[in-house]
């Protein structure tokens, strides 16, 4: 299993260890309300995908734009968006993403492998 | 707990009221519903107002006891709006059963309403986009459209649901909805109109999606044991339950089904002492196609994966074996969001009195499902018939 270089920055609970997609109050496994800043070597791969053609008025400049929902690890999704768009050609379910970076506004860019 | 019935209903059409404001289309519906019950204003004991952005679309917040105190209800009564976006007219639904059930009031009156249609493209966008989390999700640039979008792309990949299967729930939603004079949409749309119809969000079309609109709608309830004197036909509530799905979709464990669906059904299922079999007529909440086929799945009438092949079985007809949406559904009947849950069961309240427009053969079971934003917050009820 090919482990991309760049690692995806999560939170993981303190108490039992689980990681999850910032923000994050009360840990889904344990109900344990620390976390630690982490990161999370990802096979990261396309769970679905969008291609968003109507967005509202602070995405409008963006049209056509791609939004995915990434797999991440076993239990753990990111709803992200897709770095270098081509109107989501050539995208299919289940294939391999690079993680590309977290922006100024939380949100994670991936492209395709 | 005692048993509720409704004896009232009352409604505005759905679609583009011009000149109609918020508080005069819910005061319309109101004085319907009690004309309907043969009811008298100040026997009424609480009300509860469904809405979900008359702050953000109309300027105007506390409209509850603005609207009680035009209606002319008493003055030592709680007057409350709720909301949960989508799903904020069953939830007013539910609160006004609750206070009767519990027996702190013997009667009282749910309204939902929604003004829309006076505001731009880019209000309602932005109104109806602040029940996406807006810490996370949201601004990915995540809109309504592309949240369902995702999960279509996914079940047709799990399940082999296809576009036509899609433009199949419309086209069976634009085609009840031509005998219903409360719709927006009465015209028949050619199928060929709906597959080539505008992409929203990959695989939604336009005519995938349900149109903003104004409405709205009111029932009065009261306790099952007097609800006789007041209406030859009361329908009882005989399930009702609420829950609580996930903020986003990627925590959302199997975005194929939206649980808060499937858990409001069982308990309301297993409230009424029914299954979904039993059911004649279903009124759920189709904001995109592709929510009719999950919901239809997720609520148990087919199994997981089959839904968009019983639409295209003719099943969900209203002569079919699960009529589902006959009233034309937020697809085509509209949605004017805060008024939707109370506009459902305005609706099977007419088919289990036998007089729909659409009307289902026999009707004595009936299920309401509305569903609010992401599928964070469901209601479903289930209606019987008085025998």
């Amino acid at each position: 299993m090919k482990i991309d270089e760049k690692t995806v920055p999560v939170l993981r609970c303190t108490g039992c260890g689980t990681p999850a997609i910032p923000p994050r109050y009360v840990c889904g496994a344990c109900g344990g309300i620390g976390f630690a800043q982490d990161n999370l070597g990802a096979q990261a791969t396309i769970y679905s995908y969008t291609v968003t053609r109507v967005a509202p008025e602070a995405f409008r400049a963006d049209v056509p734009y791609t939004v995915l929902l990434v797999d991440l690890a076993p239990g753990l999704r990111v709803t992200a968006r897709l770095a270098s768009d081509k109107e989501g050609e050539g995208l299919s379910i289940g294939q391999s993403l690079t993680f590309e970076r977290v922006d100024g506004r939380g949100v994670y860019w991936f492209r395709a492998a | 707990m005692r048993g509720v019935s409704i004896i009232g209903i009352g409604t505005t059409p759905f679609g583009v009221l011009e000149g109609l404001g918020l508080k005069a289309m819910a005061i319309q519906a109101a004085n319907q519903a009690l004309a309907d019950a043969g009811l008298d204003r100040k026997e009424i004991e609480a009300l509860y107002v469904g809405n979900f952005i008359s702050g953000v679309l109309t300027g105007q917040e506390t409209i509850a006891p603005q609207i009680g105190d035009l209606l002319g209800l008493r003055k030592d009564i709680p007057c409350t709006k709720v909301e949960g976006a989508c799903c904020s007219g069953g939830i007013a639904l539910r609160h006004a059963y609750s206070l009767i059930a519990s027996d702190q009031a013997q009667f009282v009156l749910a309204i939902g309403v929604e003004k829309m249609t006076h505001a731009s493209t880019e209000k309602n966008t932005e109104g109806l986009a602040t029940a996406m989390d807006h810490d996370s999700e949201g601004r990915t640039g995540l809109t309504f459209p592309g949240f369902f979008a995702l999960v279509a792309k996914r079940h047709m990949h799990e399940f082999g649901t296809t576009a036509e299967h899609l433009a199949l729930v419309s086209l069976k939603n634009h085609d009840n909805s031509v005998n219903n004079p409360r719709a927006r949409f009465r015209n028949k749309v050619a199928i060929e109109k709906i597959r080539e119809s505008k992409l929203v969000a990959d695989p939604l079309r336009i005519y995938d999606c349900c149109p903003i609109s104004d409405g709205a709608a009111a029932v009065v309830l009261c306790s099952t044991e007097i609800a006789r004197r007041f209406n030859p036909n009361p329908v009882e509530i005989i399930g009702t339950a609420q829950s609580t799905g996930y903020t986003t979709l990627y925590d959302t464990p199997n975005p194929v089904t939206l649980d808060a669906t499937v858990i409001a059904g069982k308990k309301a299922f297993a409230m009424a002492g029914i299954v979904p079999a039993d059911v004649d007529v279903v009124e759920l909440h189709d904001c995109f196609t592709i929510a009719e086929i999950v919901d239809s799945e997720d609520l148990g009438f087919f199994p997981k994966g089959r839904g968009g092949f019983a639409v295209a079985e003719g099943l969900t007809r209203v002569d079919g074996k699960v009529p589902i949406n006959p009233s034309g559904g937020l697809i085509s009947k509209g949605h004017p969001v805060g008024a939707t849950g109370i506009g459902q069961v305005y609706e099977v309240v007419r088919q289990l009195r036998g007089n729909h427009e659409n009307q289902v053969k026999d009707a004595e079971i009936a299920l309401t499902h509305n569903l609010g934003a992401t599928g964070q917050v469901v209601t479903v009820n289930i209606f019987r018939r008085a025998s």
